[in-house]
């Protein structure tokens, strides 16, 4: 696999001395063409930066970042020709219909609609009944087609998606999820980042990120599998009482709410008994999220 | 009345800690009045001057020697007719022009009158005013020492012609302007800004569903802003009276209740603004355009209510701003009573209600 | 004890029938989910259901008090936490607790003798001086709840949240919702967030303005054989009208 993305030591602050904020740490990634990355992590967690620095609208502060082999410093034009960007916050004019976002986009990157339109049919079609419509009166998953649609006219070599499904609800994320995955069937190179865990197992690999540091990379699987712990569940009437009960027993080590239930992991060689009535331990797969907490403690 | 009292405290909070708008707010006056005094400088000093003297008497050379020898005026020339006077000032010789008429010097009859026609340049109406002021001393001075202004209603009088600016618009009549232009823009625009930022921020929908009255969120927002313009406008008359001399003569008590009706009413715009505007930018440009404008262009501050054209002049009826300054202009410099503001101090009431019900109403409907 | 009761509420802006026929109760202490994707009418309920706006028809009861007829005691009977957090930033945290403890009424000695408790219980007896703009997205979070939880309400609604803050922070925020539940304080989440729904002890599904499911969500899950709240909200919103393109 061709190396698409090419990312070493990465770090970027923001302000002077005293008021320095750091927003990404030493971040090193790999990611290859055809493939389909995400950038997982909470809010303020350093992706819109990581984003921007690739889109090549910031610049580091130390380290090397390459698109296609070209540099996001010295080869700027270069990398803008050949990437789609999608900024976090939609980036289309509230005030021109959709035909219209799309027809300046196109024109903007030097291309037309109608040569690309082979690449963008599949979702154009879905907001073609609205085309006339102002992009500002779309609801928020029609925002987002649109968008992807303007990113993707150009023909880019790369996608760079931040955050596409922040804001929009269940339906239209899945919509935009299937989406994603026919544009990588496609051999192209889709590097997006989400707040939601949910969406990792979505991506052929993963970064997690937190506080501008890669926590881990890998694929969603491997992640779950390098889970060190045995996690088990249980649940009660009351979980608050359960936890409570929880954090008193001296062979757990320790134990957290998720969603209905509890997660709950033993000391090594220590009972595996839950003193509370009527609920029992249950082993379970930890998810993205489980393994999220476990590496943000080991920090 | 404590959800009042802390609701004014942190509207006082948020003033304190934002740095910008509350040197904005502090210093605004202060740049005004620095500009004005800078500008309205009655210090006169080597005034160009030409001489048209058609009488060519003994008195009038003699004055013309007098003017000469003064360190305050610059002999320039002679001129002859009033086409080369002209001339001199279209091609800035000159400041002054000093005309002594056929037959000054001679005997005047009884009960005639001899003038002496004196022109000033007023593009700077202060300095021209003390030009003009200084020279009638000068020539009453002379004639005093020639025994010719012995005797009251005869004699000579120096007629004064104020060019390009016959209004006289002085430094005394900017002041009450000032005063308009700040107390605007810190009642209207700031709290209108005040209250959009709220909603930008969200937490104007905390606001809303607590037990606040709509009422109470308005009166908290202005009383912090009813404070500092008052501070603003102390901060103008004290400035104005001990840096530029500008005189207070009228009635204190009155000039504050036209302030205050006018803070009011500035006050219910700036909110009827905010319950309109959605981000701090269109609030901005509302209070900056829909108000600030009118109050620089229409209110008499620049160009004198008198000469507008027709319409705008019926425009200038519904801004605030001429009123008050209007009114201001004649209680502080002219010294006049009640009875001849009182409809100015009704108008502005009137507008005053007006605008508060109507924001209130407005607001009440957002919740 | 019924803390919520709603028949047939129902309201139309001009002939749009913005939510129709709302019927549900929340007892105290439940944590009860409102969900529904955007435009679904959940922020319409909502206001309702705080005394914002007025019904069309319909009937409805929050902390006891009509809501037609009494809503500035239903104001004061409940707290609002805004998917913005909505504090002032340019505060402290000390600053924001006391404002709102003043707007609801509480007595100066009321609020000095509680801020202590909750500073404490959020860890921030060392950041209480700090404005609130300088703290933490995780801690802002938790404070946002302090405040909107200050003046002991019986009810407190909270707007999506948990989104967008690490999973640590999250988990430690409903620990805070569950501990208040146990306090005997009904939360009511709205929210489209479906993992934020799996927290919650019943939720119902709000679709084109009415509810089309309502239990607890391991009982939906069995109901849709769906293995999250993901799957089971899809099954139902796929079949919307309006507010999913």
């Amino acid at each position: 696999m061709q190396t698409a993305i090419f990312i070493q030591d990465l770090s970027k602050s923001y302000g002077k001395e005293k008021h320095r904020a750091t927003a990404l740490k030493n971040v090193s990634l790999e990611i290859g063409q055809g493939e389909l990355f995400g950038l997982i992590g909470p809010d303020g967690a350093g992706k819109t930066s990581l984003f921007r620095i690739l889109a090549t609208l910031l610049t580091p502060s130390s380290g090397k970042a390459t698109v296609e082999g070209f540099d996001v410093v010295k080869d700027y034009r270069e990398i803008r020709r050949r990437v789609g960007y999608m900024p976090g916050r939609f980036s289309l004019y509230c005030d021109l219909s959709v035909e219209e976002n799309l027809e300046f986009f196109a024109t903007v990157s030097g291309a037309t609609v109608r040569e690309n339109y082979d690449l963008i049919a599949d979702i154009y079609r879905q907001i073609e009944p609205f085309k006339k419509r102002r992009a500002g009166k779309l609801s928020g998953g029609m925002k987002q087609k649109l968008a992807l649609c303007c990113a993707l006219v150009r023909r880019p070599a790369v996608l760079l998606l931040d955050e596409p499904t922040t804001g929009v609800d269940a339906v239209s994320r899945r919509e935009f999820w299937d989406i994603l995955k026919n544009l990588k069937d496609e051999g192209m190179c889709i590097f997006v980042s989400t707040p939601y865990m949910d969406e990792a197992s979505l991506c052929d690999r993963i970064a997690l990120i937190q506080g501008g540091e890669v926590l881990s990379t890998n694929t969603p699987a491997n992640l779950v599998a390098s889970y060190p712990f045995t996690l088990y569940k249980t649940r009660a009437e009351n979980n608050y009482l359960l936890l409570e009960q929880l954090r008193t027993q001296s062979n757990v080590r320790f134990c957290y709410i998720s969603g209905e239930s509890l997660r709950v992991v033993f000391h090594e060689g220590a009972e595996r008994v839950i003193r509370y009535p009527s609920s029992e331990a249950e082993e379970v797969t930890p998810s993205i999220e489980d393994c999220f907490i476990q590496l943000m403690k080991k920090r | 009345m404590r959800t009042l009292g802390s609701f004014i405290k942190k509207e006082f909070l948020h003033i304190l800690r934002d740095p910008l708008s509350l040197l904005m707010m502090c210093l605004f006056p202060l740049v005004q009045m620095a500009v004005l005094s800078y500008a309205v400088s009655t210090e006169i000093k080597h005034i160009p001057f030409v001489v048209m003297d058609e009488a060519q008497s003994a008195d009038s050379r003699a004055l013309v020697e007098k003017l000469r020898g003064n360190a305050y005026f610059e002999w320039v020339g002679e001129v002859k007719g009033p086409g080369e006077l002209e001339g001199a000032f279209r091609k800035g010789l000159c400041a002054m022009g000093v005309v002594f008429p056929p037959g000054f010097g001679g005997e005047p009859l009884r009960g005639d009158v001899l003038e002496v026609q004196v022109l000033v340049d007023a593009s700077d109406p202060n300095q021209a005013a003390a030009m003009a002021n200084y020279l009638q001393a000068e020539v009453m001075d002379h004639l005093r020492a020639g025994g010719q202004a012995k005797e009251p209603g005869s004699g000579i009088v120096t007629e004064v012609k104020m060019l390009y600016n016959p209004q006289l618009l002085s430094s005394f009549s900017i002041v009450p302007g000032l005063q308009g232009m700040v107390l605007l823009l810190i009642c209207a625009t700031m709290t209108s800004i005040a209250v959009v930022r709220e909603k930008e921020l969200g937490t104007m929908e905390v606001l809303l569903v607590s037990p606040l009255r709509p009422r109470v969120i308005i009166i908290a927002k202005a009383i912090p802003y009813v404070l500092v313009s008052l501070v603003d406008v102390a901060l103008i008359l004290v400035l104005s009276n001990v840096a530029i001399g500008v005189p207070i003569r009228g009635n204190l008590a009155l000039l504050l209740a036209f302030s205050l009706v006018y803070i009011f009413t500035s006050l219910s715009i700036g909110m009827l603004i905010s319950t309109i505007a959605e981000t701090q930018q269109t609030a901005m440009i509302a209070a900056g355009v829909g108000l600030m404008l009118p109050a620089i262009l229409l209110s008499g501050l620049v160009f004198p209510v008198e000469s507008m054209p027709g319409a705008l002049r019926v425009l200038s009826h519904v801004v605030p701003a001429r009123w008050f300054i209007e009114a201001l202009r004649d209680v502080m410099i002219k010294g006049l009573g009640f009875e001849a503001v009182w409809r100015q101090f009704l108008i502005l009431s009137g507008m005053c209600a007006f605008f508060t019900v109507v924001s209130i109403k407005k607001f009440k409907n957002k919740l | 004890m019924k803390v919520i009761e709603v028949h047939n509420l129902c309201k139309y802006f001009g002939r749009f029938g913005a939510v129709r026929n709302l019927s549900f109760e929340v007892v105290k202490g439940e944590i009860f989910g409102f969900l529904g994707a955007n435009g679904a009418g959940k922020t319409t309920a909502m206001r309702m259901l705080c005394g914002l706006l007025t019904p069309t028809s319909g009937k409805g009861r929050v902390a006891g008090f009509d809501v037609y007829r009494e809503s500035e005691k239903i104001k004061r009977s409940i707290g609002y936490m805004s998917q913005k957090f909505s504090l002032y930033e340019d505060l402290t945290t000390a600053e924001n607790l006391e404002l709102f403890g003043g707007i609801y009424g509480m007595g100066r000695k009321e609020i000095k003798a509680k801020m202590a408790g909750v500073i404490e219980g959020l860890e921030l007896e060392a950041g209480k001086a700090l404005l609130v703009g300088s703290l933490p997205e995780g801690v802002k979070q938790k404070v946002a709840f302090a405040v909107s939880t200050f003046h002991s309400p019986e009810i407190v609604f909270l707007d999506e949240p948990t989104a967008g803050v690490d999973p640590i922070a999250r988990r430690k925020f409903w620990e805070m919702i569950y501990e208040a539940a146990n306090r005997g304080v009904t939360s009511f989440v709205t929210t489209h967030y479906m993992d934020e729904a799996e927290y919650c002890n019943r939720v119902s599904i709000l679709v084109d303005g009415e509810v089309r499911a309502l239990a607890s969500p391991r009982e939906l899950k069995q109901k849709f054989g769906a293995s999250s709240m993901q799957e089971v909200f899809f099954a139902l919103a796929q079949k919307a009208k309006r507010g999913v393109s």
